[in-house]
Parts: structure tokens; sequence; C-alpha cells
């Protein structure tokens, strides 16, 4: 009554993915959809965003869920939240490296109140989980009124904080593919203190293919409004041992590349964040050999 | 709906409140209930001063809309105590001198609360990945993991 | 030192503690009043604009809108919210005005409303409308004084208040000494604007009832923020009351006004309370920031067996929009240079500049930090140019009990550097580490840096404390005395000095404070002074207070005062401690003597110190540089400090490490960032303090060999902590991989800048 540092709004907290549809579609561009609140809130105190209404997925029981079983896709839920993946003992088994990915994200509270979906659809070129997750060949699933589309999540961002997604629509889940006993993942960041947003990232993927490098997926964040993929430097290792002169190539193809067009802000500057790319990659897929290796041995 | 009314369960006691939707848990506990061992730091979730317990586990309450917590139940740093007998933490931060200013005492206190619930014994690095998110400008956190360590051996 | 002490030494718990670990201890943010209204300042959008117009009158018909406040409302009077004005006796450069014709920087208040909620309040600030002419505005130091250059004030040519000036120097030409010496280094240095960060955001709360003005503030500095209030608003000091409730900041933070003059005025024309709370990002990009200082040119020659000949040095700095204490106060950092080494020769300059930035404060360390950074930097810098050890150096060449002290009239009282150094290479290993070979990408080094600060900033400034001790019925009594109150554990350890006087346990002493109706005049918080200058006065009281005590106790036990003593509660003869009384049954006869001898124990002292008391410490790096990346991890951070004595260790402790986290993050992480005038990193988001994660295990090691002036030898350590995190680390980076980093923060980009730098043909 005193102190309200957000503007007044619809609330709704619809109980089915159906209902919270139907209310997007009636309150169009003025509506905003709340899983954790986290970065919703901020935006409305920080007067970026005004909706009308706000949709709060929390009531929606059928969006709680993580379905991990190692021979299909992990299937994220709209109300998994961050911690939720980082406790889940089949994620810690068979995704070990989205746990990893997770605790670069410092504080626990955080992790607790966000959510997988929610980072994503943040839509922040920072975003630790979305780089990785392009690199592991995450797809969106995205509802309206009536449809369901899937978008890969390489795709999903087309600007800071801009998603392709239309008026009435939401993400229901996002389906990160099975590593398999073959593919290799590694994510590596760089940030001023560690709970700090990143200032650049890597992902990679490798598919381990009779000793040589197969399918590979390199994502870079925080060096363009969106998260890209190196594709030059993954055109290289197709094929190829990893040998460390190898992975050294590939890194400088990935500086290199001309998707990587980083800017100066407050975290880092863009000559830096270019270099760093090159050095991340080398250390992702040094990391990514090692695990090869330590799989091998067992 | 821009009202609704709204039971939470805080410190134990029952109490029913008509709360507009913009509310953020915070200016609840804060305004409405009076509450002054809830600290806001930042605003922004991101010096976990204003951690409180929903359900017993730590959340921001500066980015929590408080209707999305009806029906739970909330600890704030005045629920720790046990009338006049002191939480073991809370006797602890003061034996090891864990606090100077004292502002975000009871965000730590809060979520080294949850810590030794679900980790009886946690290293150092335990505690510290535990209250990364809480921020201190006084004491250089090392008196903080020697209170959270020592209320966690003295409760074994 | 006399050991035989029962309180001053242990690790007793902070008087304030259990409050704050229940919630019931109040802070201004959660201040409420009945009838409280929400404040909102109006702020200018402009970096540089002449204030054309401001109508309230369509939010003044807004319903729930209480006050509006524009310069019309205000008497129009030249102030600063530095209230260490008062210090000096010609007083410091004052050139602020309140909601004044010009707005300086972007946030400078040009109006405020009180309403009764925060939703209405913000929708007046909306309604306010204000007519700006945009003015060309600057932002550089460079740009600043060249003709023809935007003015940020009419009456500053150049913009430049404070010329170079000479200050602090003595011996003969620094030039010719030079010309003798046998290694010279030099160099410019660079810090960033810290930001002090408390957890607390900027809150004050202000009454104004039947011809009383009541604020509620986090001043530091309460008795002279009440003389400036009183002065702003035309009242008498009597008829101003400031209370400091719990502060959840400070770090200087407190030594300036920041919300206090808005919710006073809103307050007073409202007739209601009203409470000023910024936003975190109001909070850092309007409250004063560390000290302009931001470039320090320095020289230094020593001859070839290390003899320090000369010391040189220019600093300068971008004062923002308003003075405070650039004018003068910063001569600070240059008389921290004297004390350290036994320079032959030394001169500096200072000089101060307007542009259209927030104004500069003060924080923890005022301008010493950026003073060690340069003098330890060159420091390590010639001694490996002549072949010596650094510790060899500074064991050699420090300055000693007897010598100049920083300011030209006080001598040093007491030095354990030596005991300082030793014990700290000692627990490095710095001798075998120093001696490891370095390879890798990841390579370790060792640094090392010394210094002396003070324990209050006499003579210099006044130093003004007092203490009344008034005694209970019972034996216990009551200290008033007033330091600014932030939780570094002051009060406890003024009550422990009282105690071990009186005879008394720690927890028979009930502390008084934060109030200036209540309490004796004192200076506050700042400078260290708390424990040396307001300890003093406690212990004058306590000794009076004790004096007192023994002279009833004469009558009852029929023995001469001075055969008599106190310990535990009890008056006894030295020589026959069977014949005693408890205090209590001599307190007691004090107050209810039906023979017509009452008369309360009530003892006050004052005091205004002169003399010099310098903690001394030795800091001690190893670092780990990522030569790919520039990442630098502290791996181990050691402070040993000289503090005369620890009257409560645990307090001393918490001191120097929290200090220690805000010198690592003003080395590594802080970093102030404005494009424009715009503070870009406005929040805890942006401006990265240390987290737990970013730390080391970090160690206090505590050198106690008393001090003859201080209390019970005792030499304050307020802002002792974070003075060599900054030099520490640069010297160990540059030993770990060759590179000198000048500037901060000695940020991974940095680095890596140097490293290749270095490499390149």
């Amino acid at each position: 009554m005193f102190f309200r540092a957000l503007r007044h709004f619809e609330f709704f907290e619809p109980k089915t993915v159906a209902e919270a549809n139907e209310l997007l579609l009636s309150y169009g561009h003025q509506a905003s959809v709340m899983a954790g609140g986290l970065s919703l809130i901020q935006t409305m105190k920080t007067g970026e965003k005004k909706p009308e209404a706000v949709i709060s997925l929390q009531k929606i029981d059928s969006l709680k869920f993580i379905d991990s079983d190692n021979d299909q896709d992990l299937k994220i839920g709209a109300l998994a939240t961050i911690r939720s993946i980082e406790k889940s003992r089949e994620v810690q088994k068979h995704w070990a490296v989205l746990v990893q990915t997770a605790r670069c994200i410092g504080s626990v509270e955080v992790r607790r109140m966000g959510t997988v979906v929610g980072n994503l659809c943040d839509g922040t070129p920072a975003s630790d989980l979305a780089t990785i997750l392009i690199a592991m060949g995450a797809k969106m699933r995205v509802t309206s009124s009536g449809a369901e589309r899937e978008v890969p999540l390489e795709n999903f961002c087309v600007g800071p904080h801009q998603t392709v997604l239309e008026e009435g629509e939401m993400v229901r889940e996002v389906r990160v593919p099975s590593l398999g006993d073959h593919s290799f993942a590694s994510y590596v960041n760089l940030a001023r203190t560690k709970p700090d947003i990143t200032k650049v990232s890597v992902g990679v993927l490798v598919k381990n293919q009779n000793g040589a490098c197969g399918d590979v997926r390199i994502a870079v964040g925080a060096v363009a409004p969106v998260i890209v993929r190196v594709r030059k430097a993954e055109e290289l290792l197709r094929g190829e041992k990893l040998k460390a002169s190898t992975i050294e190539e590939a890194a400088r193809l990935a500086q290199e590349d001309v998707v990587v067009r980083p800017i100066t802000d407050i975290r880092s500057n863009a000559g830096y964040r270019k270099e760093m790319v090159r050095v991340l990659v080398e250390r992702a897929l040094t990391d990514v050999v090692d695990k090869m290796n330590g799989a091998h041995a067992h | 709906m821009r009202r609704i009314v709204c039971t939470f369960v805080v410190n134990g006691v029952t109490r029913e409140l008509l709360v507009e939707t913009n509310a953020l848990l915070s200016e609840v506990l804060q305004d409405d209930l009076g509450l002054k061992g809830v600290h806001v730091g930042c605003g922004t979730g991101d010096c976990g001063a204003c951690t409180v317990l929903v359900d017993g586990l730590p959340v921001l309450s500066c980015s929590t809309l408080a209707v999305t917590v009806r029906g739970k139940e909330i600890t704030t740093v005045e629920g720790m105590a046990n009338g006049t007998k002191l939480h073991p933490l809370q006797e602890s931060f003061i034996e090891h001198g864990a606090l100077q200013c004292g502002y975000c005492t009871p965000g730590m206190l809060l979520a080294s609360k949850r810590l030794l619930e679900i980790n009886p014994s946690p290293s150092r690095q335990d505690i510290k990945d535990a209250l990364a998110g809480h921020l201190c400008r006084c004491t250089g956190y090392n008196k903080i993991v020697d209170a959270v360590m020592a209320a966690a051996e003295g409760e074994e | 030192m006399d050991d035989d002490l029962r309180v001053v030494g242990k690790r007793v718990a902070a008087v304030d503690a259990y409050q704050k670990v229940t919630g019931t201890a109040e802070y201004c943010t959660n201040i409420s009043l009945p009838g409280m209204l929400v404040g909102k300042v109006l702020r200018s959008p402009h970096a540089h604009a002449r204030v054309v117009k401001v109508d309230g009158s369509k939010a003044e018909v807004l319903s729930g809108v209480k006050a509006i406040v524009t310069h019309q409302d205000v008497p129009r009077k030249v102030f600063t919210y530095n209230v260490m004005t008062y210090q000096l006796p010609q007083g410091e450069l004052q050139d602020m005005h309140l909601f004044d014709h010009k707005a300086r920087y972007i946030g400078d208040p040009v109006a405020a409303v009180a309403a009764v909620n925060e939703e209405i309040a913000n929708e007046a600030l909306r309604l306010i409308d204000v007519e700006y002419e945009p003015l060309p505005a600057v932002f550089t130091v460079d740009e600043a004084v060249k003709p023809g250059a935007p003015v940020v004030h009419d009456f500053a040519e150049n913009n430049t208040p404070v010329p170079p000036t000479p200050v602090f120097c003595y011996g003969q030409d620094v030039e010719e000494l030079f010309k003798e010496a046998d290694a010279i280094a030099e160099g410019t240095f660079s810090t960033s604007k810290q930001i002090q960060a408390g957890l607390e955001p900027a809150c004050s709360v202000a009454h104004f009832h039947d011809g009383r003005l009541t604020v509620w503030s986090q001043i530091q500095l309460p008795h002279m923020a009440r003389k400036m209030l009183a002065y702003l608003f035309d009242l008498p000091e009597s008829k101003v009351r400031l209370i400091q409730p719990f502060a959840g900041t400070g770090f200087g933070a407190g030594t300036d006004l920041c919300c206090e003059p808005y919710a006073c005025a809103l307050a007073i024309k409202a007739g209601a309370p009203v409470k000023v709370l910024y936003s975190r990002s109001e909070d850092f990009a309007n409250r004063i920031t560390r000290e302009h200082i931001c470039k320090i040119e320095m020289k230094i020659g020593v001859r070839k067996d290390g003899a320090p000949l000369a010391l040189k040095a220019k600093y300068t700095g971008d004062a923002g929009a308003y003075m405070c204490k650039a004018a003068s106060g910063c001569g600070v950092a240059l008389a921290s240079n004297i004390t350290e080494y036994k320079f032959e020769s030394m001169y500096q300059e200072i000089e101060a500049i307007y542009t259209n930035h927030v104004a500069c404060g003060a924080m923890r360390g005022f301008g010493g930090v950026q003073s060690s950074f340069a003098r330890e930097s060159l420091i390590d810098e010639v001694c490996e140019k002549i072949g010596m050890d650094p510790i060899e150096f500074r064991l050699k060449y420090h300055r000693n009990v007897g010598e100049l002290g920083w300011f030209p009239t006080t001598q040093i009282s007491s030095c354990g550097l030596d005991e300082c150094l030793r014990a700290g290479a000692e627990t490095i290993g710095w001798y075998e580490k120093k001696a490891l070979p370095k390879n890798g990408v990841r390579r370790r080094g060792l640094g090392v840096a010394c210094m002396a600060w003070l324990s209050g900033a006499q003579p210099m400034l006044l130093e003004h404390s007092n203490a009344i001790l008034k005694f209970n019925e019972d034996g216990g009594c009551s200290l008033f005395v007033s330091p600014g109150n932030m939780g570094q554990g002051i009060l406890g350890t003024l009550a422990q000095i009282a105690a071990e006087v009186l005879g008394l346990e720690y927890r028979d002493i009930n502390l008084i404070y934060g109030d200036t109706d209540l309490t004796g005049f004192d200076i506050g918080t700042h400078a260290s002074r708390g424990l040396y200058c307001i300890g003093r006065a406690v212990k004058k009281a306590a000794e009076d207070a004790r004096a007192q005590i023994l002279e009833r106790a004469s009558a009852i036990l029929d023995a001469p005062a001075d055969q008599l003593d106190i310990k535990d509660r009890k008056v006894f003869v030295k020589n026959e401690p069977e014949r005693s009384a408890l205090l209590s049954q001599i307190s007691n006869a004090c107050i209810y003597d039906y023979q017509k001898g009452c008369r309360q124990i009530v003892a006050h002292a004052t005091v205004d110190p002169a003399e010099f008391a310098p903690p001394w410490q030795a800091g001690f790096a190893e670092v780990e540089v990522d030569t790919q990346t520039g990442v630098v991890e502290v791996i181990r951070w050691i402070t040993v400090h000289d503090v005369g004595r620890a009257i409560n260790p645990q307090v001393v402790e918490g001191q120097l490490e929290g200090g220690t986290a805000q010198g690592i993050g003003f080395a590594l992480y802080e970093d102030t960032q404005i494009i424009h005038g715009k503070l870009l990193t406005d929040g805890f988001d942006k401006y990265r303090i240390p987290s737990m994660l970013d730390l080391p295990e970090h160690e206090t090691v505590l050198v106690e060999q008393g001090d003859p002036t201080g209390p019970f030898g005792a030499k304050s350590v307020g802002e002792s902590g974070l003075f060599l995190q900054v030099p520490a680390i640069a010297n160990a980076i540059y030993d770990a991989v060759g590179v000198r980093i000048r500037d901060l923060p000695m940020s991974p980009e940095r680095i890596l800048k140097a490293l290749k730098e270095k490499t390149a043909p």
C-alpha cells in the first residue's frame, strides 16, 4: 500500500496450457507470460515492460516436468527450474554438462526461482544455458491456441531479448537430444566475478565417430546480438581426428568467423571477446577430447 | 484480478490479507506485516539480502509476487528463534562475529538454515556455493563461513 | 604491556548482534512512522542544463500528493554535502544549492515530492513540468581545462577551483636528488572511482513537528550533519535532532549528506514524516563515490644500496560537479606518503577539476589506497633495478618511532612494521616461493606492499570527542557516545575500555548512542578515528568515574582512595582484599543517601587529540595468472597488522577481512563506468563486488606491541584493511608474468593487452 515498485496489472493463473493460450490471444501484446518471474519482474521494475496482464504459468501442473531417459530426448517443461535440472539424478548422469553450466549462474536462489525455459525465452546472448543447449541441438516446443510448432533453439532468438514468438504463443518445453554413448559436450565461460553474467562463452558438442570427430556443433555466447554457431570451425573438424594442431586451427577459424562480432560494453571489450573465442574453443574442444579419452578408458 | 485475499503462514502464524497482485513479497512483509528483518538491498535479485524461506526454500522476496506464494509457509529471520532461544546459526553468527552492519544477515541466516537441513556437514566450499548469491560488503565472508561451519559441527 | 586485563583483549560479541540476528534491528529503510509519506526526488536527465522553470501545479493537485518542493520552497543558501567542512577552521569550499538553477550532472535534484504512497509519488514526478535549457557538458579533466570548455561553476576559472598546489613537501629540490639516484622508477597510475556499495540503499526519514526537526540518517558524522541541516533550514542546532539507527552502509559514504536535505525539505513543507528511499540504481548514480583522485604521476629515486632519496608526485582528479572533499581534504593522500619511508626529500602536488559527473566524496582508505598503489609499485620496481629483495628494502628504510609523522608537526608514536614483514614473509613462504621457476599457461607470483595510516586526522582536522558515563544504583552504567555506528564493532570496543577501567563486566555497560539529543558532541566516524579518539574519551571518563567511586568507597571502607582498587564489581583495599564493598552498594549509596550526601556518579570527558598513532601493515599476495585469458586468481592473501593492541581481536579481524574483500574488489573487479555523464554500472549486476566465490582464503595476523598514546595501547584499524591488496596484487602479477599493471581494475583485458605489448617485437 505504501511502497509498491510495480504498476498495477491484471493477474491470471490459468490451470491449463489451453487456458493460458486463450488468455494470451485475448490480451495480445499487452500480456506478459510469467514462469519463475525473475526477469519479468525486473523488466517491469525498470519500465521496459508495462503489461496490462500478467499470465502466470505457475498453476499449470502439466508444465512442471523433466522427462529424462538416456535413450530419448531430455524434455524440460516450462516450469522446470534451473535448480531442478541441476538436482535431477538423470540429468546429472546423462547430461552432466547442463548441471555444470547451470552452476555458472552463481546464485542458488536465482537457480531455484528461475526456469530453464524462462532463461531461454529471456533471449540474452549471454545465456549460459542457451549457449550449451544450442550446441546440443535443443528445440523449443511452441504452443498457441490450437497449434503447436517446433523451433530449433539456435533460430529462436532474432536479436537481444527478441524471439520468434508471435502474439499468443508461448513455449511449452525445450527438448535436448540424448548424448548417447558417443557424444561429448563441454561448456566454458569467462565472467568478471564468478556469479557475474558471462562475458564470452563457448559450448561444444562432438560426436565420436571411430576416434574421429563426427557431427560437431560449436556455439559461442555474448559475441553477437544472438548466440552464434561458428560453422567454418565445425566444418574443419568434421571427420578429423582431434589432434592439438587441428583444435588450434579450428579455434583460429572460430575467432575469425564473420558471425563473431562482439561489442564493447561494461563487461568486456570487443577485441578481448574475439580473442577469447579462440582460447575458449580450444579449451572446450580439449576438454571434449579428455572426456572421450576418459570414456574410452572406462 | 487486481486484488486477492491471501492466506500466508508467516513465522507460524496464519495471516489473511487483501493483497494487490502487483505487490512484491518483500513489500507485503515489510509494509503490511511490519517485519523489520526483511531487508531489500538491490531489488534486482543480485544481492540476496531479501531472501526469505517459502515452504522452507530460500526465495528472493524482492522478485516474487506476493500472491504467487499464498497458502504457503513463509519464514523470515524473525521466525528463526524458538521463543527466546536462538537458532544455533543465530548463536553461531553472534559468537563468530559473522555480521557487521547486519543488513545481509537475515538472508545469510535463512539460506544457511536451508543448507544445513539438506547438508548437515558442509565443506567450506559447499557453504560458499550455497551463499554465492548473497553479497556482504562488511565481513569479507571468512567469519560467515566459520559461523556456518561451527553451527553445523555443533548440531552433529 | 600490562597483561592483567580482564575485558580488554577478549573476543566478546558485538553489543547489537542479537538485534541483528533476530531481525529486530531498525534501519532507516525499515522505519515506519504514523502518517509517513513517500518522498521522491526529481532529477535532471541532462548532464548540464539551466533549469529555466519548474512548475509543480499539475502535480500539486493530484490526490495523495502532500508536498512539492522546488528552489522556491527552500532558503537559497550555499552549502555542501560534506559535513566535514566544520573540521577545518577555514572550512571546505562550498558550492551547492538545494535545487539549484542549474543542473550539473545527470541526476542533479531539481524538485522533490511527498505523497501518500510510491505510486502517487512517481505519478507526481511525471507531472512536474521542468523546462531545461541544455548546455554543453564536459566529462574529462583534459577537456575541462581547455580554453572555452563548458563552465560548470561560474566562480571556478578553467573549471579548476584547486590548481596544482604543493602540499606535504619537505627537503631540498627533488630534481637535484634524482640526479644522484642510482635507480629511478616512475609511472602514471589510474584508478576507477570505487563505489562504497553498502547493502542498504540510501535512505532518510525526516519529521518536522512542534518546531523541531528530527532526522533519521545513515550519516557517520551525526553532530556535524545536524549543524549543516540546521543551517540549511534556518533552525538553531538545538531544534534539530539527528538519529542514526542501524546503518547498512558506510565505508565513507556516510561522511557526506545524501537524501537527508530532501527528506527535511519535504517534511517541513508537508508537516508529516517523510521517507526518502533511493533505489539501488539511484543510490549508485547519486550517492557520491570514492574521493576524486584517479590519476597519480609518481617518480621515486634511490641509491644503489636502496637508500630512498626523493619522491615526486602529482595527484589529479575529476571531482565531478561539486567539490565536497576534493578541494583540500584529499591532501591526506599525499600526507600518507610521508610516514612510510625515509625519503630525504618529497615534492607533491594535487589538483581538482570540475566536470559534469556526480561529485566525489570519500571511501575507506581515503586517498591512501591511490598512494599505496603508486608508491608500493614503484618501490618494487626500484628494488628489482638495484637487486634488492623488496622485504629487505622495507625493513631497512621504513620510518620509526619519533620520526616525522604524516603531518609536519607530528611524530610516529609506535611502529611494529618489522614484525609485520617478518611474520608475513614466513607465513606465505616468501623466500622459498620466490625462487620457484615460472612457466606454463598459469603462472604464480608473490607480491608484498606496506603502509602506515592514521588513527584520526588530527592535527589537520578537529577530532573532538566526548564520552559520558552515568552510574545506576546497581553499579551498572550507561555510556553515552556518538560514533557513526555501521556495525564496525566500535560500540562494544568502547564498552570494553570502560568496563576494564571500572572493574565491570562487558555487559554491565549499557550503550546510548546514535542520537544527538542524548549524547555529547562527537565528530563521528571517519579517518579511522573511532577507537583512538572516542576510545581515549571513554577511558578518560571511566577514569574520572573510577576516581569518584573510590572517593565514595574511601569513606565506606575507611581507607584512603589511593589504597583502593576495583575488580569484579567490587572495591577493595589493595593490601587487604577482604576489606571490600560491592560496587552496587557504593552506587546505591550515591543515589539513596538519606544523610544529604546524594551525588550520582556521572563522569564526562572531552578529548581533542593531537598525537599521531599510525597502524602499520604488510600485505602479501600470491596470485595465479592465466597467460591466455589474463584472468588473475588470488590464491592467498595475508595481512599482518601492527594494531598496537586489539581491544577485541574479533572486531579487528572483521575490519581487516572486510577491507580485504573491498581491496581485492578494487584491484580486480570494481569498475565504475560512466559514458556521457550516465553511470552504466548502476546495480550490483553491473558493478560487481566480490562474492564468496571470488575471494581466496585470506588470513589476518595481528602484531600487538602497544602504542603509548592509544587507549590500552590500541591504534585504529577502520580503514586499514584495504590499502595493500592493489599494490601487492600488482607486484605479484609482475612476479608471475612480468607485466606492470598501472590502471585499475587489473582486469583480464588489461593484463592480456600488457602481456601482448611485452612480447611484441
